[in-house]
């Protein structure tokens, strides 16, 4: 009876894989998981900044290698609070100060995925944070600056955008590329989503010139349904994948949500170049 | 009357006249890798106005292939036109016509990874010929299927070879 009590407390929580699949696409956690040519989710892919370079994880339910031993309550550690489950932060490469808006249902849903995926046996590769950095005080010091931990706050003047935020500012996470950084790696709030050099990700903010901002609703749903620009051409890279595996699999609802929502952000100028392009514009 | 302004000028255009044609500036740095192509400018600005056609017709197609406007008619045409830029693409990046030394988006890359570059063209060629097939064919599904995979190609390319602000 008692362990029956203790199995029923300590059960996973219900969530619906095939929607923890769509969250999944739309906040890439195959992409940053999965090496080169690598098993799906079994970790190995490199992000390089100028802070260091940080390799992916597995995340596959190998109980050696991966995080099989996990419960959610581990899983739900991680993602709102950018813990490990022995409580070390973990680099903001895992862009966990968007993560921690998800809400249970939300995390349900992503761990009902995870938990059907194929098990991997691959070890994890160290991290290789830039000399002086591999301290945890570096990335409490981050977090001091950058990671306020819990659900969104609500934008009490656009309630009717809530919808599109939550898309944007948790499993989205746009800012993560599209928000440039000042020096220690803090996100610039005042020029949200204006645009990055690392990675080179461009003004998505409505201006008129340098952003999205002659796109209409229309231009914007068949961006995110199709990855097309308003002149024809496609994105590539990174972008287009989230386009195929993430934004273009949303239910048209949350597609129009998430397309009323950019529109409806803050204009950015660029910053004005420092040297003279030889290229247009 | 003594006026100093006008004798000041006749002074200069004479001394000017005196003094034979200005000496020829200096000849400009030409790059040592890349032999200059004459016409270089046009070429960038032909190749760009092809490239920005190209994006029309993928528009145009889209609009026919999402329903937006009924002319099926159309798509043949929209499919060919894509299919010909693609016959033509490489013979529009000669070296010489690279963003070093003209205003274009093209990277040093193309001809720096000419094999990957071949690669990009040839994923363009092949996803065209099957739009053309589905085109001609009339199937609006095939064709949205098709625009998609060349879609891809377009973006494909242009992350590793065109210049991202």
């Amino acid at each position: 009876m008692i362990t029956l009590v203790a199995a029923l407390a300590f059960a996973d929580p219900p969530g619906v894989a095939a929607q923890g699949e769509r969250l999944a696409g739309l906040a890439g956690c195959v992409a940053c998981h999965t090496a080169a040519g690598g098993e799906p989710l079994a970790g190995g892919h490199r992000i390089t900044t100028r802070f260091g370079t940080f390799v992916g994880t597995n995340i596959t339910p190998d109980v050696t290698y991966g995080i099989g031993s996990w419960a959610f309550s581990d899983f739900k550690r991680a993602m709102v609070e950018g813990r490990s489950p022995d409580g070390r932060a973990y680099w903001p490469a895992f862009p966990y100060e968007h993560f921690t808006h998800l809400d249970d249902p939300a995390l349900a849903d992503l761990w009902a995925w995870l938990r059907v995926q194929p098990p991997v046996a691959r070890r994890d590769e160290p991290h290789e944070p830039k000399k002086g950095l591999n301290t945890q005080a570096a990335v409490h010091l981050w977090r001091l600056f950058a990671f306020r931990k819990g659900p969104l706050p609500p934008d009490e003047d656009h309630p009717d955008l809530s919808r599109g935020a939550w898309l944007a500012e948790g499993p989205g996470h746009c800012g993560g590329c599209h928000t440039p950084r000042n020096g220690v790696g803090v996100p610039i709030q005042r020029r949200a989503l204006a645009g990055n050099h690392d990675p080179a990700a461009p003004n998505i903010t409505p201006h008129p010139t340098d952003g999205i901002g002659a796109w209409t609703v229309d231009d914007t749903l068949i961006f995110l349904r199709e990855g097309m620009l308003p002149d024809g051409d496609y994105v590539g890279g990174e972008m287009a994948r989230i386009v195929t595996e993430g934004t273009a699999r949303l239910s048209d609802a949350d597609q129009q949500a998430l397309a009323v929502w950019m529109l409806g952000q803050r204009p950015v100028a660029d910053r004005p170049r420092r040297a003279p392009r030889t290229g247009d514009r | 009357m003594f006026r100093p302004c006008a004798a000041l000028a006749t002074l200069l255009l004479t001394a000017t006249a005196l003094a034979g044609p200005p000496a020829a500036a200096p000849a400009p740095q030409v790059p040592a890798v890349a032999a200059p192509v004459p016409n270089a400018d046009k070429l960038v600005s032909y190749r760009k106005t092809v490239m920005g056609s190209m994006g029309s017709h993928m528009k145009a197609a889209g609009m026919i292939a999402r329903g937006d406007v009924a002319r099926p008619q159309d798509l043949p045409a929209h499919a060919h036109a894509l299919q010909a830029a693609g016959a033509e693409m490489t013979a529009l990046f000669p070296a010489g016509t690279g963003s070093d030394t003209q205003r274009t988006e093209a990277k040093a890359d193309v001809w720096a990874r000419p094999a990957e570059f071949q690669a990009a063209v040839a994923a363009y060629q092949s996803a065209t010929a099957d739009l053309v097939t589905a085109a001609d064919a009339g199937d609006l599904a095939a064709v949205s299927e098709a625009l998609g995979k060349v879609g891809r190609t377009c973006g494909g390319c242009h992350d590793g070879f065109k210049i991202k602000d």
